[in-house]
């Protein structure tokens, strides 16, 4: 038989019964789609998470340290990991040398007491000698509770970040006043609140951000900071409280030259900070240390750096470099994507299973709707052979069928997939987008529409389901035909 | 036509194109089977993960507080309620009138020091020394002073929580008696620091070379303990420790060792590992020494703890309580009620998925339907002229499309139990031959895997099942009631 | 007998579109007496199977009334019109018997279809009064055509029935089966049913009381060599002695022991004392 009259015999049976050809791929169209669907609704979340997660400044930070055993992922550090401590200089020749990094700074905990405009008796020392007169048991533990509450509400604290102040203005631009451009020594950028319990405008009196600048700032640091020395190793599970003492209580003043206005902030997660927070020069941390420890910023090396890059997209590629430079590198949010993409890969497997079960289910109507039609077309089949027709060119005609019938599922399905996924997007903008809250926070987070694809995998893989199962369905009635004998219906 | 007419005729039909309603009924099963499957595991696993919850002994802990506002359960709670310090009299009350609760006691942590052997000063008073010498400058001496304290004074945690709580978490590596220490004596842990391990320190070379050892001892912290009556703010409980203003050195008996050293799958203790246990007389003698105007009779405790026998019994010890007028918090009841939630939320999820592989094998009867009516319009003319009616017609079709439906479910159900039959086994076997992993779980009371069909997934598979065939039978079966016979009795 | 046991008024069918009606029969008025042997004949096209269908109750006419016993059937609802169906007998040109079946489950589904319980041994009796006794379990597939009608036949007259339809009962038949189908249908006439047969052949004339000859749909007067036949309804004729035995038919019991087909003790008499409409 030619490949047209084998055609034209298909396109016979189709067009003579088209419902009934309809019905049997509408249990292909249903497992298509629901492969297709739940794969592309899950792996479209998964983006739009991850853009969410790109839009905050976390996604361009990088962790950056040294493992004394050589470890590059911070998923590979043990509890009792060493550390090799990185100095100052170290890190700015990185800087120098990357084109991607913009910014660098080190992550060191220092923590200060705020006396405000009026030199009070230093914090430190009110501090100190309550514990002691605790441990000597010169007052006891209510009488200390009391005055530890007046101390919080005389001396709030506030941690020190060493951030450059350019890049914290821009991650909340508006709700900064004062300078823009990084501070210099003997300058220092406040929280205007910092703590709603004792709020930092208390003390100065101040009823506007705007208010604060110039004026003068005195802070008392709590504790000097960790710092180590360069080429010995840093131990994480020593968690030690080394309650080293200051000598002398060692006040500074600063200049206040930006406010930021944290009045209504909730903390945000993936910035990692508190509320809390001043930002400062990195020569406050050698005034921190130089009471109790002869190292200086040179000599002086540090646990963790935090690394800026300019654009989220060239984070990954940064902490490879990094790590092939022997660093250990990472990203809190970059392994976040990760998680969330492994979660949204699992998802989709998981439920696309189910669609691959349904695609199972469809089988055996198929078989049987193409076992009947042989049995129906018996004395056409018959007639084609005493035509001349081979065995093999009948089950050419019915392999196409059934394979035909899994294409029109297939179609179906994807394009039922298709007007889904615009109608999710359509639904996004008519029920989300429409409430003002909403769409103002979305929009923070870069995310404008909810715009689902159907990757064209998805679409190959289903294709490739479908037409495998209504071949595999179809063999049987096709070779049964094939072989049916013309005398049995000629008579 | 009479019904028993109407089912002789669709068993034949059923009968006579048997490969026909074979595969039909295939497709339901498939339908089923997945539906039946994804419950099953998913319950299955429900099961076991509330097994092993049950297991830990935390589990058998049930914590009351008095409060005020007077609230009963944990979701009551907001920011502004204080909680009152109570007197343990009203604990032994509540806690010995209810006779499933095995121990009871407060909560409470006091420090203390262990004399090492010939140290005759107090260790607390050397302290006191030390920090005199570093506050006045004179470091070398503090130095000095501090190493000797190190030398020759132990210095750990104990812990105040019921007893039987303090051994089930422990009970794996418990030496010696198993009865709650009395006044003078003591239970420990074996190493409590691995940096500086006490048994090093006592030169024992085994744990139970500890029992029965005499050790001498001083409070060096005062318990957190305090007035009854007072209201506590939790979130600004400040936990403040002050050193003992007098010590007294005593000597204690060790009834007890648990060995610390291995890391057990008991949560638990994994949280409570390395600390002592020292009868609540002590600590009220400790009050005492610490401040000998105290009435030990007016002290009050923020929490309450009481153990149970068995996690069977936790919901009515809990009710029981609360009745008291306690805040009643327990974890055992809140993980489980979590872990059932959230399991059930998944197994409704999925098993509406799997449904998708049902409706799927619909369209497949949907097309035989139609094709069998086809097939039979002669079939159909000849029973109306004997005198059938359109709905003897109707229900000859839609009984069939009914039985097929039925007929998939239960090869659906054969099929899920031999999936299921199989997957237990596979998992069963897998842990005969992995002792390992069979002995952490069997601290966890998971001893086998068997999977088991719900009975109203069951009911409610087989609902779907009758109800989607019957629907795909309707319309079929109506056209063939609607049929006029005369065109096909004329035909031969 | 006071009424006419069919009486058809102004009866009309038209198939085909509302734009293209085609119409099949009518108007057509006659009557048919209870007990008479009615022969419709008509070349075919001429809408004799129409009229038939119409009297059996198989389809609605368009127009018209059809009276059984006084009741008009074209107002039945289609279950009471299943009903009516149940009671009365029909036989067809190809058998239209139910190939799944075996041959007394032929027969006995005379019964069941219509709802009632019909006795086994009845339908074996009637197998055996129609000499086909040793066919009974056969698969009628390897039935032969004559075989076919009198289980056909049998299955007819399992309700006990008081009309008879026959449509080109002989039309697939040899002549030797044709005779013995005939004579069968005088008997079970002479035993009190009514035959209403659908015939293309002039011969079945002979035996009949009443022609309803059609043509184009209507009905005309029929003229024939030896008889002539009109429209108005011939009077009933008198009840005619008892034949003896039908000799080509096998009949493995004597004629005198035999209860008469359809009476048995529970309905004595001869002539219809049961209605045909139990609605």
């Amino acid at each position: 038989m030619t490949i047209k009259s084998t055609l034209l015999q298909v396109r016979k049976q189709f067009t003579n019964n088209w419902f009934r050809m309809l019905l049997a791929s509408g249990g292909i169209l249903i497992g298509v789609w629901a492969i297709a669907i739940t794969t592309s609704l899950s792996l479209s979340l998964a983006d739009t998470i991850i853009t969410a997660i790109n839009s905050q400044p976390g996604a361009t930070q990088i962790s950056l340290s040294r493992s004394s055993e050589g470890k590059t992922d911070f998923q590979e550090l043990e509890f009792d990991s060493e550390f090799s401590p990185i100095s100052i200089a170290e890190v700015e020749d990185i800087v120098a040398g990357s084109d991607t990094i913009i910014e660098s700074y080190p992550t060191v905990d220092v923590a200060t007491y705020i006396t405000g405009p009026e030199n009070q008796e230093s914090c430190y020392t009110q501090n100190q000698n309550v514990i002691t007169q605790l441990n000597t048991g010169t007052i006891k533990p209510e009488e200390a509770q009391k005055i530890q509450e007046d101390f919080r509400l005389k001396c709030p604290t506030a941690t020190i970040d060493f951030q450059p102040l350019s890049l914290a203005v821009k991650a909340d631009q508006n709700k900064w006043v004062g300078q823009k451009f990084d501070l210099s020594a003997g300058e220092v950028a406040v929280c205007f609140e910092c703590n709603p319990n004792t709020p930092l405008y208390k003390i100065f009196a101040a009823n506007n951000p705007s208010d604060l600048l110039g004026q003068t700032i005195t802070i008392d640091f709590t504790k000097p900071p960790t710092v180590y020395k360069l080429g010995e190793g840093i131990s994480n599970t020593f968690i030690e409280e080394e309650q080293e003492i200051f000598p002398e209580p060692n006040q500074i003043e600063l200049t206040i030259r930006a406010v930021f206005d944290d009045r209504d902030q909730e903390t945000n997660v993936f910035q990692g900070q508190g509320n809390n927070t001043f930002y400062g020069t990195t020569n406050l941390i050698q005034t921190a240390i130089s009471p109790v420890s002869d190292l200086n910023l040179e000599t002086a090396g540090f646990q963790t750096f935090s690394l800026k890059t300019d654009s989220f997209d060239n984070t990954a590629k940064t902490i490879e470099d990094l790590q092939d430079k022997g660093y250990l590198a990472g990203s809190g949010a970059l392994s976040l994507i990760q998680a969330i993409q492994y979660f949204f890969y699992g998802v989709s497997a998981v439920l696309g299973l189910f669609g691959f079960i349904a695609l199972i289910a469809s089988m055996f109507g198929i078989i049987n709707v193409m076992t009947i039609s042989v049995l129906k077309r018996k004395k056409e089949i018959g007639i084609l052979k005493a035509l001349g027709a081979r065995g093999k060119d009948i089950f050419n005609i019915f392999i196409l069928e059934s394979s035909l019938l899994g294409f029109i599922g297939w179609a179906a399905g994807i394009l039922t997939t298709y007007i889904c996924l615009l109608l999710s997007s359509w639904a996004f903008d008519q029920f989300v987008l429409s409430n003002e809250d909403w769409k103002q926070n979305l929009q923070n987070l870069n995310i404008g529409s909810f715009e689902p694809v159907l990757y064209w995998w998805v679409a190959a893989i289903t294709l490739a389901l479908a037409l495998i199962i209504t071949i595999i369905s179809g063999l049987a009635p096709s070779l049964r035909a094939a072989k049916q004998n013309p005398v049995d219906v000629l008579r | 036509m009479s019904l028993d007419t109407i089912i002789k005729i669709v068993f034949n039909q059923l009968r006579k194109k048997w490969g026909r309603t074979l595969l039909s009924a295939l497709g339901i099963m498939i339908g089923v089977w997945a539906i039946l499957s994804t419950v099953s595991l998913s319950q299955g696993l429900s099961d076991k993960v509330i097994v092993a919850v049950n297991s830990q002994s935390l589990v058998r802990l049930v914590q009351f507080y008095k409060t005020t506002p007077q609230i009963k359960s944990f979701e009551d709670l907001t920011v502004d309620t204080q909680f009152i310090s109570e007197r343990y009299s009203s604990l032994k009350n509540t806690a010995e009138s209810i006779p499933e609760v095995t121990s009871y006691n407060p909560s409470d942590t006091m420090s203390i020091y262990l004399h090492h052997e010939g140290f005759s000063p107090k260790c607390v008073d050397s302290n006191v020394e030390q920090i005199i010498l570093a506050e006045s400058g004179e470091e070398d001496k503090a130095n000095e002073q501090q190493a000797i304290l190190d030398d020759q004074c132990y210095s750990i945690g104990t812990l105040l929580q019921p007893f039987d709580l303090f051994l089930a978490n422990n009970s794996s590596n418990w030496y010696g008696s198993q009865k709650e220490p009395q006044a003078g004596e003591i239970a420990l842990c074996y190493q409590c620091d691995a940096e500086n391990p006490l048994n090093e320190a006592l030169g024992a070379d085994i744990p139970e070379d500890l029992i029965g050892k005499t050790v001498t001892l001083e409070y060096s912290a005062a318990p957190t303990s305090t007035e009854a009556g007072n209201e506590v703010d939790l979130t600004n409980a400040a936990v403040s420790t002050s050193n003992i203003k007098q010590s007294v050195p005593r000597e204690y008996t060790i009834t007890g060792v648990y060995d610390d050293r291995q890391e057990s799958l008991d949560l638990a203790s994994t949280f409570l590992n390395s600390f002592a246990y020292l009868n609540y007389s002590e600590y009220v003698k400790a009050l005492e020494q610490n401040d000998d105007t105290i009435n030990t009779g007016n002290v009050g405790y923020i929490e309450f703890n009481a153990f149970i026998d068995s996690f069977e019994d936790l919901d009515e010890v809990v009710e029981t309580i609360r009745d008291k007028d306690f805040l009643v918090i327990s974890v055992g009841q809140i993980l489980t009620s979590s872990i059932k939630t959230a399991f059930l939320v998944l197994t409704i999820a999925l098993g509406i998925f799997a449904a998708i592989a049902l409706i799927a094998a619909v369209f497949g009867i949907i097309n035989v339907m139609t094709i069998s009516v086809l097939e039979r319009q002669k079939e159909i003319g000849i029973l109306k002229s004997l005198g059938s009616s359109n709905g003897d017609i109707f229900w000859i079709f839609l009984l069939e499309s009914m039985i097929l439906g039925f007929l998939g479910w239960i090869f659906g159900v054969l099929l899920t139990w031999g999936t299921n039959a199989g997957i237990s086994g596979i998992f069963n076997t897998f842990l005969l031959n992995n002792s390992e992993i069979k002995d952490n779980l069997a601290t966890l009371n998971i001893t086998d895997f068997n999977l088991v069909i719900p009975w109203y997934i069951l009911a409610l598979t087989l609902a779907l099942a009758v109800i989607f065939t019957t629907l795909s039978g309707l319309v079929p079966s109506w056209n063939a009631a609607k049929q006029n016979p005369t065109e096909v009795l004329r035909s031969e | 007998m006071s009424q006419p046991l069919i009486e058809c008024r102004e009866l009309t069918k038209f198939y085909g579109s509302k734009k293209q009606p085609i119409k099949a029969l009518g108007p057509v008025n006659f009557s048919i007496a209870a007990g008479s042997y009615t022969v419709i004949l008509g070349k075919s096209g001429s809408g004799k199977s129409t009229l038939l269908n119409l009297l059996a109750g198989l389809d609605k006419p368009t127009d018209g009334e059809i009276l059984i016993e006084g009741k008009d059937i074209t107002k039945l609802s289609q279950k009471r019109l299943a009903r009516y169906r149940s009671e009365i007998g029909i036989i067809f040109q190809f058998y239209n018997l139910l190939p799944n079946l075996n041959t007394i489950e032929n027969i006995l589904m005379g019964g069941w279809a219509g709802g009632s319980h019909p006795d086994y041994n009845k339908a074996k009796e009637l197998l055996a009064n129609l000499g086909i006794a040793h066919r009974e379990k056969a698969n009628i597939t390897t039935l032969s055509g004559g075989e076919k009608q009198r289980v056909a036949i049998a299955r007819s007259l399992i309700s006990d029935p008081q009309i008879l339809f026959c449509d080109e009962p002989t039309g697939a038949l040899d002549t030797k089966n044709e005779e013995q189908v005939k004579e069968i249908l005088e008997f079970l006439n002479k035993q009190g049913i009514t035959i209403i047969m659908v015939t293309h052949n002039e011969e079945f004339v002979n035996n009949a009381d009443q022609v309803i000859f059609l043509k184009d749909g209507l009905i005309q007067p029929f003229t024939k060599t030896t008889e002539e036949s009109h429209t108005p309804p011939k009077p009933p004729t008198p009840p005619k002695p008892p034949t003896p035995p039908l000799p080509k038919v096998p009949l493995p019991k004597e004629p005198a022991k035999k209860p008469a087909l359809p009476h048995d003790a529970k309905h004595p008499g001869h002539g219809s004392s049961k209605t045909v409409i139990n609605v």
